[in-house]
């Protein structure tokens, strides 16, 4: 079953990095997103697996094969990978039915007439779309020529499917679905699948593993709560999740190994940590998620409520903390607060994360507003 | 336009049968080709029709080898000896080119279409020729100097030499450009070009004739365009659309056919119209109006229509938000399409060649009297400067604004 591996891929296009000394080892049956913001360099990453761009230099990997390899100029055809690949617009053949859409592949490789029958009749029937077999591309909706779309990339049994956006030009229900028909059948089919997206609660809830791009440098490849919890730097803190994490700059003064002195102004609080903190504390920013921002009775600090977005399930306070310093929060349950009224919040224990001068992740810990 | 074609086909569609695994041959009879042929089919069928109606190449290639197509034949017979016989020609041309372009539209209207959702088909794979790039580009820049360059160099050395076919120095004259008499050489005494008033009388024409027809053209079809875009989904949308793009399915010389029978005689309150000014306008801006209203059209689609509503609910009026908002924003294809019926008008020639009395001769009508009378150096020079004076006026316009007339032709 297959691994693939990425070894110090570098992609230039003239004087562009579209990707920067990539690294990357997906293990077998794995579902990896890559995200990022748009221009981040994972569509190129995904489309240099498949073979249909060339790095400028580095190595591929897939089933322990080179694939790829500059030094040792190898070059393996698309088609000699084993992989499916599924195109954000579908990419089906306008003028063949969707019958012979998904036979193309299977035609190619030489297959029985009864055999090529019966895996299309399979697919069509895996997919839900037995009842359009003679139609034309044209005379589907987007969701049905997506599952098309899908149908002939695993007709010919894949084991590394590699999607670039392939829900992107779907509607939000429309979505919804297929995102779990694709958690299905990457169960279903024991595959490994490689994922480009840039819609990262479609990152959060598709994949084992995340890998976040950001223009050609690789920022953190870890498991979605891993990134969600322990972001590696304030880009990814800021990136993953929504309403985004607060994120605070702060002059911090060491105490001791496990805690310091952190102002803002004239806000001062107490920042403690299972973690030794760094030697050279300087500037510091701190970042709170929406939903550890807790509103409390007593004892917190007093913010004044900008505005109150109640949604039903839940609640999204902005909130105004000292002159220059807006935080969000996010309660579960709907409270109307009216603007300007003033509230007391805390943050959760554990929860605050420190990152240093550089961005990077320093430590986990507590705050104390002091 | 199949270079066009090719540029906006999805290069994902090919990926995709690269990555099953389709060998090239397969890949270039089953995708390929399938794919773009609706778009060369029509591409065909359009050069096929106008190639059906043109007027001006035949005359002045097969006249001389006795090569007669159907126009040659309609303007003989319209022109003079039997003008009933003339008006069924036409009338079958006009069967043959809605006949074709009614084909065509049945080709492109299949359920195999295209509307597919296009994504990021901008990514260009660029073959590398390796050593057979400076080769192949000096075949293309050889053969672009051929089709474009050379003809002009041949018109220039055509109209300066005495007898056809003796290219010596001493055969060089410029007495077709500048000579005040040329009785002793082949024309009876006609003035060169330059110092020749019938020229200058017809450049005079030619230019009144093609301003008129881009102003009232181009406006009407903006207005036309912007009718039609703006009231979209309705009936009369629909019908407006068609009418103003009915010209354009006209051979010009049946349609130039049409209008001789209409306006030849005095009509109720229309006085008879041939061998005037208005009649050749009037023909002009009908039939280049749907240059123009394609251009606006298409420049209309583009701009969202809340625009002009966040214009409106400022309380701007109609026409300072044509002049202040929508002009201004889709300058360059609003003044293509001006530039479209003025150059097509300058070039004109089986539209004009019926309807012109030897009182309002164009430049082209003049063409083709010298080329009647084989007056060759005369009939060259004539030609390089329509050519000139084209190019220079797409160059002016160009400069000034920007616009150009491959912009607008798209659609």
């Amino acid at each position: 079953m297959p691994r693939i591996e990425l070894r110090n891929i570098t992609k230039k296009f003239g004087d562009f990095v579209a990707v920067d000394n990539l690294t990357l080892d997906i293990k077998d049956g794995d579902f990896i997103t890559l995200l990022g913001p748009s221009g981040c360099g994972k569509t190129t990453t995904l489309r240099q697996i498949a073979g249909l761009e060339m790095p400028t230099s580095g190595e591929i990997l897939i089933d322990g094969k080179v694939v790829f390899s500059s030094d040792k100029s190898i070059d393996v055809a698309p088609k000699d990978r084993g992989v499916g690949f599924l195109f954000q617009n579908y990419a089906l053949w306008p003028h063949m039915t969707v019958y012979r859409n998904i036979a193309f592949g299977l035609e190619n490789l030489k297959w029985k007439k009864d055999d090529i029958d019966r895996r299309v009749k399979e697919l069509l029937k895996l997919l839900k779309i037995e009842e359009f077999p003679d139609r034309y591309p044209a005379e589907l909706s987007g969701g049905q020529q997506q599952r098309v779309a899908i149908a002939r990339t695993l007709a010919t049994n894949p084991r590394v499917l590699l999607m670039d956006e392939p829900l992107s030009n779907l509607d939000a229900k429309l979505r919804m679905e297929m995102r779990a028909e694709l958690k299905r059948l990457h169960h279903e089919t024991g595959a490994t699948f490689v994922y480009v997206t840039h819609d990262q609660l479609e990152a959060m809830t598709l994949a084992t593993k995340i890998c976040l791009l950001d223009r050609g440098y690789l920022q953190q490849y870890d498991p979605p709560l891993t990134v969600y919890n322990r972001p590696r730097n304030t880009f990814v803190a800021d990136f993953v999740g929504n309403p985004t994490m607060n994120l605070i700059s702060f002059s911090g003064e060491r105490k001791d190994d496990h805690s310091c002195i952190l102002h803002h102004k004239d806000m001062r609080l107490q920042f403690t940590s299972q973690d030794v903190l760094p030697e050279d504390l300087g500037k510091v920013t701190i970042g709170v998620r929406p939903e550890n921002v807790l509103v409390t009775e007593n004892g917190g600090i007093k913010v004044k409520v900008d505005t109150s977005l109640p949604s039903g399930m839940e609640t999204i306070l902005n909130l105004r903390l000292g002159d220059d310093v807006m935080l969000s929060c996010v309660m579960i349950g709907s409270v109307d607060y009216p603007s300007d009224s003033e509230i007391e919040v805390v943050f959760k224990d554990v929860q605050v994360l420190m990152f240093d001068g550089e961005g990077n992740f320093a430590a986990p810990g507590s705050v104390k507003f002091i | 336009m199949i270079g066009g074609i090719l540029r906006n086909a999805d290069a994902n569609l090919e990926e995709a049968a690269q990555l099953l695994g389709t060998t090239r041959r397969r890949m270039l009879f089953k995708i390929t080709i399938p794919m773009i042929m609706p778009a060369v089919l029509s591409t065909f069928l359009l050069v096929f029709s106008s190639a059906m109606s043109s007027f001006a190449v035949p005359s002045f290639l097969g006249l001389p080898v006795r090569y007669q197509v159907l126009t040659m034949q309609l303007y003989r017979t319209m022109d003079g000896v039997a003008p009933g016989q003339g008006f069924a020609m036409a009338l079958i041309m006009i069967l043959i080119s809605v006949g074709i372009l009614a084909f065509n539209q049945r080709v492109i209207g299949t359920r195999k279409n295209y509307t597919t959702v296009t994504g990021k088909s901008s990514q260009i794979a660029l073959v590398n020729l390796k050593r057979g790039r400076t080769p192949i580009s000096c075949i293309l820049v050889f053969l672009i100097i051929m089709v474009s360059l050379f003809p002009l160099v041949t018109f220039a050395l055509e109209s300066l030499i005495k007898v056809p076919g003796d290219y010596s120095l001493s055969n060089l004259t410029l007495s077709f450009w500048i000579g005040r008499d040329n009785g002793a050489v082949i024309t009876s005494g006609e003035p060169g070009l330059l110092l020749n008033p019938a020229l200058w009388k017809a450049l005079w024409n030619s230019i009144k004739l093609s301003v008129t027809c881009a102003l009232s053209a181009g406006t009407l079809g903006f207005l036309v365009g912007y009718g039609i875009v703006r009231g979209k989904g309705t009936r009369i949308s629909k019908i407006v659309d068609s009418l103003a793009f009915f010209p354009y399915l006209m051979p010009a010389m049946a349609f130039s056919a049409i209008y001789l029978s209409m306006f030849s005689v005095r009509r109720f309150l229309i006085p008879s119209l041939y061998g005037t000014f208005f009649i050749l306008a009037l023909i002009g801006t009908v039939k280049y109006m749907p240059f123009a209203s394609r251009s606006g059209i298409n420049s209309m689609m583009q701009l969202s229509n809340q625009i002009e509503e966040a214009g409106e609910i400022i309380g701007i009026g109609w026409f300072k938000r044509m002049t202040r908002l929508v002009i201004p924003i889709q300058k360059s294809s609003f003044v293509s399409g001006y530039l479209l019926p003025f150059i097509s008008c300058m070039r004109e020639l089986s539209l004009f060649v019926l309807l012109c009395t030897p009182q309002n001769r164009v430049l082209t009508t003049l063409l083709y009297y010298y080329n009647e009378k084989g007056w060759s150096q005369y009939s060259n020079g004539l030609n390089l400067l329509i050519v000139i004076i084209v190019i220079f006026v797409n160059w002016l316009v160009n400069k000034t604004t920007g616009a150009s007339i491959d912009k607008g032709i798209g659609g």
